[in-house]
C-alpha cells in the first residue's frame, strides 16, 4: 500500500528547507535562500507555511543592528519528517 | 516557482542534495590547529635552549605565548560566531570537547604544585591526544585521529623521562597531533 505524503513537506521548497534544518541545529535565513537557491520572497512564503505548521521555529532577533532571522525544526517538524520518509519508502519497495 | 508535484526520485535528490549542502568543513579553522600547534611547538624549543644551552632561569616566561595565543583564539572563534550563519550538531560536538579539554587544562595547571611540572607535560600531552583524536573522530579525519592517539603514546613515554628530554616530547606531541595534521588538512574535509 502507498501511504500518503504529507502535503506541507511534498513540496520543492518546503522539503529542502526541511531536509537543510534536519542535518543542523540552526540556520539563518539567508543561509537556507543561498543553499536552496529560493527567492526572499518565495521562502518567505514556504517558512511561514512550515512555522504555521508547527514543523520549525522561527526567531526573528538583530544581529550587529541588521535584523537577523533563524530557523529550527521542531519535534514535531522532526516527525512530520521521518513520517514523510517512511512513506516515501513505501513507494520504493515493493509490496508484499 | 514552487513544485508541488514531485515524484520519489525528485524528493529523494532534494533531500540529498539538503544534506551535502550543510557538510561540516574543518579546513576553515586550519589556522587554528596550527597556530597552537607552532605555538607550543616553538616555545617548549625555546624554553629548552634558553634554559638549557644557556641558563636562563626565567626561561619558563616563554610560555607567556599561550595566553597571546589563547587571545587570538577567543578573537578567531568570536568572530566566527558573530559571521556563522549556521550552528551544526557537529559543530556543538566539536565545541563541547574543546570546552571540556579546556576545563580539564586547567584542572591540571592549577594543579600543578602539586603535581610538579614532571608530571603535568605528559597529562597535557594525553589531553591534546583526547581533543584532536575525538576530534578527529567526529569529522572523520583520519590524520588528526591518528596525530591524537600518537600524542598519548609520546605522553606514555614522558612519564618515564626528566623535564629536559619532556620538553622536546612536548614538542614532537604537538608536531604529530596539530601540526601535521593542521598541514594536511585538504581545501576541504566535510561531514
Amino acid at each position: 500500500m502507498f501511504e500518503p505524503l504529507d502535503p506541507l513537506l511534498h513540496s520543492q521548497l518546503r522539503l529542502a528547507v526541511m531536509s537543510l534544518l534536519m542535518n543542523v541545529e540552526e540556520a539563518d535565513f539567508n543561509y537556507i535562500k543561498e543553499k536552496t537557491n529560493a527567492t526572499s520572497g518565495n521562502l518567505s512564503v514556504q517558512v511561514n507555511k512550515l512555522k504555521d505548521a508547527g514543523y520549525i521555529k522561527v526567531e526573528k532577533t538583530f544581529k550587529d543592528n541588521y535584523p537577523h532571522t533563524s530557523c529550527r525544526i521542531t519535534d514535531q517538524g522532526v516527525d512530520a519528517f521521518e513520517k514523510y520518509l517512511n512513506a516515501l519508502r513505501s513507494y520504493i519497495k515493493p509490496t508484499d | 516557482m514552487e513544485k508541488e508535484n514531485l515524484n520519489v526520485e525528485e524528493s529523494l535528490n532534494i533531500i540529498s542534495e539538503m544534506i551535502s549542502n550543510t557538510k561540516y568543513n574543518i579546513s576553515e579553522d586550519k589556522f587554528i590547529y596550527l597556530m597552537w600547534g607552532y605555538a607550543v611547538a616553538v616555545s617548549s624549543m625555546a624554553h629548552y635552549v634558553l634554559q638549557y644551552q644557556f641558563g636562563i632561569e626565567m626561561a619558563w616566561l616563554v610560555w607567556l605565548t599561550m595566553p597571546i595565543a589563547g587571545v587570538v583564539n577567543a578573537v578567531y572563534f568570536g568572530r566566527k560566531k558573530r559571521k556563522a550563519r549556521v550552528f551544526s550538531f557537529t559543530d556543538r560536538a566539536i565545541a563541547s570537547v574543546w570546552k571540556a579539554f579546556i576545563a580539564a587544562l586547567f584542572v591540571f595547571l592549577f594543579a600543578s604544585p602539586a603535581l610538579g611540572w614532571n608530571g603535568i607535560y605528559p597529562v597535557l600531552m594525553v589531553l591534546y591526544g583526547i581533543g584532536t583524536a575525538s576530534t578527529g573522530g567526529i569529522i572523520k579525519y583520519k590524520a588528526l585521529t591518528v596525530g591524537g592517539y600518537l600524542s598519548m603514546v609520546v605522553g606514555f613515554a614522558a612519564f618515564y623521562f626528566g623535564f629536559e628530554t619532556q620538553l622536546f616530547l612536548l614538542s614532537l606531541s604537538v608536531t604529530v597531533s596539530f601540526i601535521i595534521p593542521g598541514h594536511l588538512l585538504p581545501k576541504k574535509v566535510n561531514v
